[in-house]
């Protein structure tokens, strides 16, 4: 009845309308079985290879004892959890011993890249780091970063975040969570009619926040000074925005890069906001759209929270018939049964994670890997000793090879700040660091890295 | 970087400072008794600089201060806002005799009081010279809960508009302070989109109302009855099906319903309980495709009677393309029941004769958000491909009708008497549209979005001193209610008659008529029957929610999920009762002024069957919630025993002494504990059994660095250990490993019984309690502290600001004058209202 329906509601204008624009892109192109090409969009010359980071984040800490290795040094004895990496040992460090000095408990997601963001009164909200590095060479790409996560939206007002990325004023900038979604917007080919749509929409907005400028001097005058800072903040804002669209019209024209739809499925089980998320299915998509983000040069800047801290959304328990969810998992208890749930559940989540890196490697760039140009972390909230902590805390840096990278297998850092990595990424990225960066919880690079 | 790690180690240790600064002054008057003054520090402030010198910077001081404190260079200029806010957590902690710690030398009384004088005044002086040019709040924006609330009173909609916007950031508690809210590009973006979702709901395009769908339904046609194939329905004539499972996948919809315009609907269910042996049987109906978290999504339970149709009505609101579900409550499980099906099951079930659905309402067309902005001006055919008969607002003196909508849109956008050059940035836009050869409506579109993501439209104005009429209906409308003022507040406000409602133009004149002769909003009595009016208005539910949902935290009731293994008996209507329990029981002592002591301890709460099934106390059936006298020995009664309260203090699995303490010191004493330092670890219960928490934080205690707040954290704590993470009463511990078998109602539970529960404790000044209940006695000694506590957490909500230093007279005067009234809730309401620092900025 609704196929039906459709054809009567559709005039046949409208109709030839669509077919037009459809045969004026290379569209019918990117749906053929034989475009296995991928084009690059960003502003990427001839024989240039970009600089990358992608900042992953998997809350509530992981089962150490079955995680960190006993041994350091580049041929460490792989443990259960990193035994999926194994064939990629020369591709990733596991640095150990690091601190994050305001996580703690199950509200470090906020401190993971901000280094001082806290849930605690009074703290003051501030930018991330991946947020820093995309207004340092965001401008280079169509999307200056993306922020990913296993859930949509911020979360923010509600007990867990579901963003890892900050502005520079501190608000929590929303995360998308649904692999074809997202894989939408970094390639679906915008007709004619919509770009002109938006360009209008560019315009009508500019001149609307344009009048509220006289607005705001007005209202200025009368404010002590606490209250003219406030409205400072709302001019700013405005001029962010303007600026922020001023760069998406420049890069409006510009066609979006051409691939291969990937074979999303059904897209109900892919979205972790619905009912029914096959969580394998759609880890491996994200990381397969997030790989082609990177590929295609849509963006250098990703970060993705994988996991949330208190309740890990990911609903990974279900499938493999394991009765705890991951945040009980951690309060184990000296719990054998929830131990053994513990580290199983680690491994499947480290299968995933090998994949993506093995997906990484698989793509050829320049005279090396993807994966030898891009900079991805791997890290977490809580400390991998027991339970949450804010030391100990499980991370990985792999990539980078050709961007000056030198892994080391396993090196332990005691009681080293976690910025200290984020430090290391500025560097290889060839960004220096802002002023006041991580709110000062850095403090140096990991040398051994270099 | 500096100001950061320093502030957060003050709020860790300011108890550290206070003993230092204390110890400092006392040292300084002996030293000075004794000796001449060569070597004692020069300068007014060399009191200050001894009494430090002497007792606190033995520790704080240099690179690794204890506690993270460092007084060596904590300047007394005390001009600075962030100094003055050190040096008040030092004076507390001294004065508190929290610091210097018990172990070393006690400052003399005489030090204090020479540091309190020196300190207290030119602290006092200085905020209140800050206050005269910047007012002691800051500038306000809406919160993402007002601007919803504010946009749809200001355009007559309703329309969920805060799932757009990120939400807010809290300070001191609340998510309305000032200092918490930032305003980003992102931010920017998402007002902008709200804007135009809001406008499009308001101006009507259709040049007729959307067609009227009127259908009775039988939930026969709805998934799963219809497609299941398991045997748990039984069907009777006429449409009418009994449903014998509540088990979550067959939750009901009436799929046939399926509006493709969203609007106002009204439902009419006819339900009734079936072989239920003269009991009602309970059902929750639910807006579907939403996630119910906390009470997201819910319409309400209803509770069908025995064997007699009744039919439940209800208005609201629904987007396109959703429907509602019905799901009974605690019938079998469709595992059991399909076994025997159900033609034969004997067990009770829920019969539905039907669902009729009504909609969408309207009363006028165009509908009354269109008119009120465009009042009655004509409406012409623009049609575009997909919407032919499309109609837009048309004009012959545009610039001039533009003006005068315009002007009255505006007044009310900003709250306030405006002028030709306040909507001059307005009109400017409808001027360069109309240049461009745009239509009038879209012209005016765009400027009533300008308004709407204006400075004067999203932050509260209030100039420093006393606030001018109309900013002090906003402040009272925003705190009662979380929206804008109404008609008759902005007529106070104005001072001038408000519109005359149709129809009652023979009755006596309003309040606010005769305030536009007698008086103005500014009046002691105007405001006193405002409030009374605005807390008897439906509105005044806003207030309960998001002062009550924060103060107590009920706002997290899902941030942890117990676990299934130990709880198997919490469900959503569990929790939704515990959150309507707290809520509605606020409202009984907000509504009859019953003294806030009942927080503490009250000898009533709001039941309804699930939670008095909960609870173990008998003679409570059903959804709906009744007052009810507790029994003996009940141990509830007051917030503190509250299901829902117990439940956020505590994580999914195990409670924590230390949570829960902690937030009774702050929420219920005031006196919130320092956070934890860094470098401790939280402590983790043993859930197997084999140590309880009291053995782990017994050891913990000893230890004096950590004895120091823990002596006064964990003792309330510890009373609240006869509840277990869901708020039920417990003798013994449930744990997952080796123990004794349980059995509830002949069922063997996926638990075991550990160890016994020991709720009694020694409290920090030495008082020993057995149990809650006596812990309850010795809160209520201090009668005062409830109610400064309490005074404190209002003021915050309503004013956007936590008192200051400065305002500890105003709290005390505020204290003062509801002892005399029993230190009754409404009075208390009142006198935040009539004080000063309510009424000025």
């Amino acid at each position: 009845m609704n196929i039906h329906l459709r054809h009567v509601a559709l005039p046949r204008r409208t109709f030839l309308k669509g077919a037009g624009i459809t045969l004026a892109l290379p569209w019918l192109e990117v749906m053929s079985s034989h475009a296995d090409s991928v084009t690059t969009a960003g502003s990427i010359t001839e024989g240039e290879t970009p600089r990358r980071a992608v900042f992953c984040f998997f809350g509530l800490g992981i089962n150490g004892r079955d995680f960190t290795p006993p041994d350091s040094g580049r041929d460490y004895k792989a443990t259960p959890i990193l035994k999926p990496l194994e064939a990629l040992q020369r591709d990733f460090t596991v640095v150990s011993g690091l601190k994050l000095t305001h996580s703690g408990g199950h509200v470090g997601d906020r401190t993971f890249l901000t280094g001082t963001n806290t849930r605690s009164p009074g703290a003051k909200l501030r930018v991330s780091c991946d947020q820093e590095l995309a207004a340092a060479i965001g401008r280079q790409t169509r999307f200056p970063s993306l922020t990913l996560g296993i859930k949509r939206g911020t979360g923010f007002g509600g007990y867990y975040d579901q963003t890892l990325s900050w502005s520079p004023s501190g608000t929590p900038i929303p995360s998308e969570n649904r692999p074809h979604v997202l894989f939408d917007q970094l390639f679906r080919q915008e007709t004619a009619d919509t770009l002109d749509e938006r360009e209008a929409e560019f315009a009508r907005r500019a001149s609307v926040l344009d009048s509220l400028r006289g607005e705001a001097k007005r209202l200025n005058g009368g404010l002590g000074a606490n209250d003219r800072r406030k409205l400072d903040e709302y001019l700013t804002g405005i001029r962010d925005l303007e600026r922020r669209m001023q760069d998406e019209k420049d890069w409006l024209r510009k066609p979006k890069p051409y691939v291969e739809k990937l074979e999303f499925g059904k897209e109900q089980s892919l979205d972790p906001d619905k009912k029914g998320l096959e969580y394998r299915r759609y880890q491996r998509l994200m990381y397969d759209v997030i790989a082609l983000a990177l590929q295609t040069d849509s963006t250098r800047v990703i970060s993705y929270l994988a996991r949330m801290d208190g309740q890990d959304g990911t609903g990974s328990w279900r499938d493999m018939g394991n009765p705890y969810n991951y945040h009980e998992m951690t309060h184990h208890g000296e719990d054998p049964d929830k131990l053994k749930w513990f580290t199983q559940s680690d491994i499947w989540y480290m299968e995933d994670w090998a994949y993506f890196l093995n997906k990484l490697k698989s793509i050829k760039e320049g005279d090396g890997t993807l994966l030898d140009h891009t900079l991805v972390a791997y890290g977490s909230s809580g400390g991998s000793i027991n339970a949450h902590h804010n030391h100990h805390l499980p991370t990985m840096l792999a990539g980078g090879s050709r961007l000056g990278i030198k892994h080391q297998g396993h090196i332990i850092k005691e009681d080293v700040r976690l910025g200290n990595l984020w430090s290391t990424i500025f560097d290889r990225m060839q960004v220096p660091l802002p002023e006041n960066f991580q709110g000062g919880e850095a403090d140096g690079i990991v040398k051994e890295l270099l | 970087m500096r100001n950061v790690l320093f502030y957060s180690s003050l709020e860790r240790d300011n108890r550290g400072m206070w003993v230092a600064v204390v110890c400092l002054a006392l040292w300084f008057t002996r030293e000075l008794a004794a000796q001449t003054k060569p070597t004692a520090p020069q300068g007014d402030d060399a009191q200050v600089q001894q009494f430090v010198t002497q007792h606190c910077l033995a520790c704080h001081r240099g690179d690794k201060p204890k506690g993270n404190l460092r007084l060596d260079n904590l300047s007394l200029d005390l001009g600075d806002g962030a100094n003055r806010k050190r040096w008040q957590a030092v004076l507390k902690r001294v004065e508190a005799g929290e610091m210097p710690p018990e172990a070393k030398p006690r400052p003399l009384k005489d030090e204090v009081k020479a540091l309190t004088d020196w300190l207290a005044p030119r602290m006092a002086a200085a905020d209140a010279a800050a206050r005269a040019t910047q007012g002691r709040a800051v500038l306000r924006r809406l919160n993402r809960i007002e601007y919803e609330n504010t946009v749809n009173d200001l355009l007559g909609i309703k329309v969920d508009l805060k799932k757009q916007l990120p939400a807010d950031g809290s300070a001191d508690g609340f998510d309305n302070a000032g200092a918490a809210h930032h305003t980003s590009s992102f931010l920017m973006e998402k007002y902008l989109e709200a804007a135009d979702t809001a406008l499009d709901m308001a101006i009507a395009n259709r040049p007729k109302p959307p067609p009227m769908i009127k259908e009775r339904y039988s939930i026969k046609d709805g998934h799963p009855v219809r497609s299941t194939t398991e045997d748990v329905y039984r069907f009777l004539d006429d449409g009418e099906v009994v449903c014998f499972c509540s088990s979550e996948w067959h939750n009901i919809w009436v799929s046939k319903f399926y509006p493709p315009n969203d609007g106002n609907y009204r439902f009419r269910i006819s339900a009734s309980g079936f072989q239920s042996a003269g009991k009602p049987v309970t059902f929750r109906v639910t807006v579907s495709r939403t996630r119910l978290t906390g009470r997201n999504g819910l319409i309400s339970y209803f509770d069908a009677p025995p064997d007699k149709p009744t039919v439940f009505e209800f208005v609201r609101y629904m987007e396109p393309r959703t429907t509602i579900a019905m799901l009974p409550y605690g019938l079998g499980h469709a595992n059991t029941v399909k076994k025997t099906g159900g033609e034969k099951w004997e067990g009770p079930g829920l019969a539905v004769q039907f669902v009729e659905v009504e909609g969408p309402l309207h009363e006028t067309w165009p509908p009354e958000s269109h008119r009120r902005i465009f009042g009655d001006m004509p409406r012409t055919t623009f049609g575009i491909y997909n919407f032919r008969d499309r109609v837009e607002v048309v004009s012959d003196q545009p610039l001039v009708d533009a003006e005068r909508i315009l002007m009255k849109f505006t007044r009310r956008a900003f709250r306030r008497t405006v002028t030709a050059e306040d909507i001059a940035p307005f009109v400017d836009i409808v001027k360069a549209r109309l240049a461009a050869a745009q239509r009038f409506e879209p012209a005016m579109r765009a400027a009533l979005k300008g308004v709407l993501i204006s400075p004067e439209f999203l932050f509260l104005r209030e100039r420093p001193g006393k606030l001018d009429d109309f900013a002090l209906a906003c402040r009272l409308s925003y705190f009662l209610w979380s929206t804008m003022p109404d008609d008759e507040l902005f007529a106070l406000a104005a001072h001038t008659s408000p519109p005359r409602p149709r129809g009652k133009s023979d009755e006596e004149p309003s309040l606010a008529q005769r305030a536009s002769e007698s008086g103005r909003l500014s009046d002691p009595d105007v405001l006193r029957e405002q409030v009374e009016r605005m807390l008897n208005h439906p509105k005044a539910a806003a207030f309960t929610e998001n002062f009550v949902g924060q103060w107590l935290g009920l706002r997290e009731i899902d941030a942890t999920e117990p676990s299934r293994l130990l709880y198997p008996e919490y469900d959503h209507l569990l929790k939704v009762s515990m959150i309507r329990e707290a809520e509605l029981f606020f409202d009984e002592v907000l509504k009859h002024d019953l003294s806030l002591t009942n927080f503490v301890a009250a000898d009533f709460t709001m039941l309804n069957g699930r939670l008095a099934k909960h609870y173990g106390i008998p003679g409570v059936d059903g959804w709906e919630f009744h007052k009810t006298p507790l029994p003996p020995k009940s141990h509830r009664g007051g917030l503190l025993t509250m299901a829902s309260v117990l439940k956020v203090t505590a994580n999914g699995t195990t409670t924590s002494p230390v949570m829960r303490g902690a937030w009774i010191l702050d929420r219920i004493l005031g006196t919130p504990p320092a956070p934890p330092p860094d470098n401790v670890e939280a402590i983790d219960p043993d859930i197997r059994g084999a140590t309880t928490i009291r053995e782990q934080l017994a050891k913990h205690r000893s230890v004096e660095s950590c004895g120091v707040c823990h002596r006064k954290i964990d003792p309330p704590g510890f009373a609240l250990e006869s509840f277990d993470v869901i708020g039920g009463w417990r003798d013994h511990y449930r744990v997952t490993g080796q123990g004794e078998t349980v059995f509830v109602e002949g069922r063997r539970m996926s638990y075991h019984k550990g160890k016994s529960v020991d709720p009694s404790d020694v409290t920090a000044d030495g008082r020993r309690f057995e149990n809650i209940d006596q812990f309850k006695q010795l809160l209520l000694r201090d009668k005062p502290q409830l109610a400064r506590a309490l005074t404190t957490k209002l003021i915050t909500y309503a004013t956007g600001r936590a008192p200051q230093a400065s305002d500890r007279d105003a709290v005390a005067s505020i204290v003062k004058n509801i002892r005399a009234k029993n230190y009754g809730l409404r009075s208390l309401v009142h006198e935040v209202v009539r004080s000063e620092v309510f009424r000025n900025k």
